[in-house]
C-alpha cells in the first residue's frame, strides 16, 4: 500500500537527491556580482500606501475613541483636553448639520439603496486591499 | 561546501558587505537555474533569467520581510520570470482521473531496486525523470531536491497546498511505475 503521507524521508526522494541538479555555467557568480557592482545601491525601502493606512488604522480609531467619547463626557478631570470647547462648540454642530444633510438623502428609498451599495463597495475594496495579505514581495 | 543560513548572509549584505551575496548566489544558484531550465527549456534562457533574478533580490533585499523562506521567495520570483519570459501558462489544477496511474507499490518497487548495483540506480531514475514533462519535473525538483514543503511549492508556484500534494502524489506514482519497468528489465 502506497504511504498516505510521503512528506517524510522515503527511498524515491533518497534515488532523486543521488542525481545533481543542472548547474549554470562556472562564471556564473562572478558575472552575478560583476552584474551588482553597476547597481548604485540597494534599494530603498518603498512600501506601498495601504501599508501606511493600515498602520494608520489603529491610530485613527484611538483619536476617535479619544475626542468622540471622552472630549463629549462630562468628567470634570478632562476639562484640561486642548480643543475640548473648540470640538464641543463647533464640530459637534457642524457634525450635526453634515449628517442631517445625509439623513436627507436616505428620503428616497432609491437613492438610499445606491447610497448603501456604493458605500458597501467602497468599504468591501478598502478591507480587502488594507487586510488582503501581499503574496508577492 | 557547507552554507551558513540565508539571514545570515543577508544581514551581512544589508550592512553593507555586497561580497556576502555571492554566498548566497552560490548557494542556490543550481536550483535557482533548475527551475528556470524546466520552464524555458533553453540553457542560455534559463541563465539569463536566473542571473536577472539574483540581480532583482539583491536590489530588492532590503524590501524582503522575512515573513518566509528566502529560497521560497527567490524561487517564486525565478518562477515568475520564467513563466512571463516564454509566456507559457502556469501549473494548472488537474482532475483526478488525468494519468493512467501504474498500479505498483513503493515497497514493490524499494525492495527490487535495492538488488541494483548504486550506479545504475542513478542512471534508472535519470530515465524515469526523463519520462516526466517539465511540470512534473519542477515540482518533483522543488519537493525533493529544493527540499521545499508543501506550503513552500504552493507559494512559489500559486496552487493550492491540496493540488501540489495531489500531483506530487501521481508523480511519485508515476515513477513508482517507471521504475518497476526498469527494475524487470534489468532484474530479468
Amino acid at each position: 500500500m502506497e504511504k498516505d503521507d510521503f512528506t517524510e524521508d522515503d527511498f524515491l526522494g533518497r534515488l532523486i537527491r543521488q542525481n545533481p541538479l543542472d548547474s549554470p555555467s562556472d562564471d556564473f557568480v562572478n558575472r552575478v556580482m560583476a552584474g551588482i557592482q553597476t547597481v548604485p545601491e540597494i534599494a530603498s525601502v518603498r512600501k506601498p500606501i495601504f501599508w501606511y493606512l493600515k498602520v494608520m488604522v489603529p491610530y485613527i480609531l484611538l483619536f476617535m475613541l479619544f475626542f468622540v467619547v471622552f472630549a463629549t463626557s462630562d468628567l470634570p478631570f478632562l476639562n484640561w483636553l486642548p480643543g475640548k470647547s473648540y470640538y464641543l462648540n463647533h464640530l459637534v454642530p457642524y457634525f450635526g448639520t453634515l449628517f442631517a444633510g445625509l439623513k436627507n438623502s436616505f428620503s428616497s428609498k432609491y437613492v438610499s439603496l445606491g447610497l448603501l451599495v456604493m458605500a458597501s463597495t467602497a468599504f468591501l475594496f478598502i478591507i480587502d486591499r488594507v487586510f488582503t495579505r501581499k503574496t508577492a514581495a | 561546501m557547507k552554507y551558513l543560513e540565508d539571514n545570515h548572509y543577508i544581514d551581512r549584505v544589508l550592512n553593507g558587505d555586497v561580497s556576502a551575496y555571492a554566498m548566497l548566489v552560490s548557494k542556490h544558484k543550481n536550483l535557482v537555474f533548475s527551475i528556470a531550465l524546466k520552464i524555458l527549456n533553453n540553457r542560455e534562457d534559463a541563465e539569463e533569467v536566473a542571473q536577472d533574478c539574483f540581480l532583482k533580490v539583491f536590489q530588492a533585499l532590503k524590501t524582503f520581510e522575512r515573513k518566509s523562506k528566502f529560497s521560497t521567495w527567490l524561487y517564486r520570483i525565478v518562477y515568475n520570470a520564467a513563466i512571463s519570459k516564454t509566456r507559457k501558462k502556469r501549473l494548472e489544477l488537474v482532475p483526478m482521473d488525468n494519468y493512467v496511474i501504474h498500479n505498483y507499490t513503493e515497497d514493490e518497487v524499494s525492495g527490487g531496486i535495492e538488488e541494483i548495483d548504486p550506479e545504475e540506480q542513478k542512471e534508472m531514475i535519470d530515465r524515469a525523470m526523463k519520462q516526466l514533462t517539465d511540470d512534473e519535473s519542477l515540482l518533483i525538483t522543488l519537493f525533493y531536491k529544493g527540499e521545499n514543503s508543501i506550503e513552500d511549492i504552493s507559494n512559489i508556484t500559486g496552487l493550492s497546498m491540496s493540488n501540489v500534494k495531489v500531483r506530487l502524489h501521481r508523480i511519485r506514482k508515476k515513477l513508482h511505475g517507471e521504475l518497476a519497468v526498469m527494475m524487470n528489465k534489468a532484474l530479468n
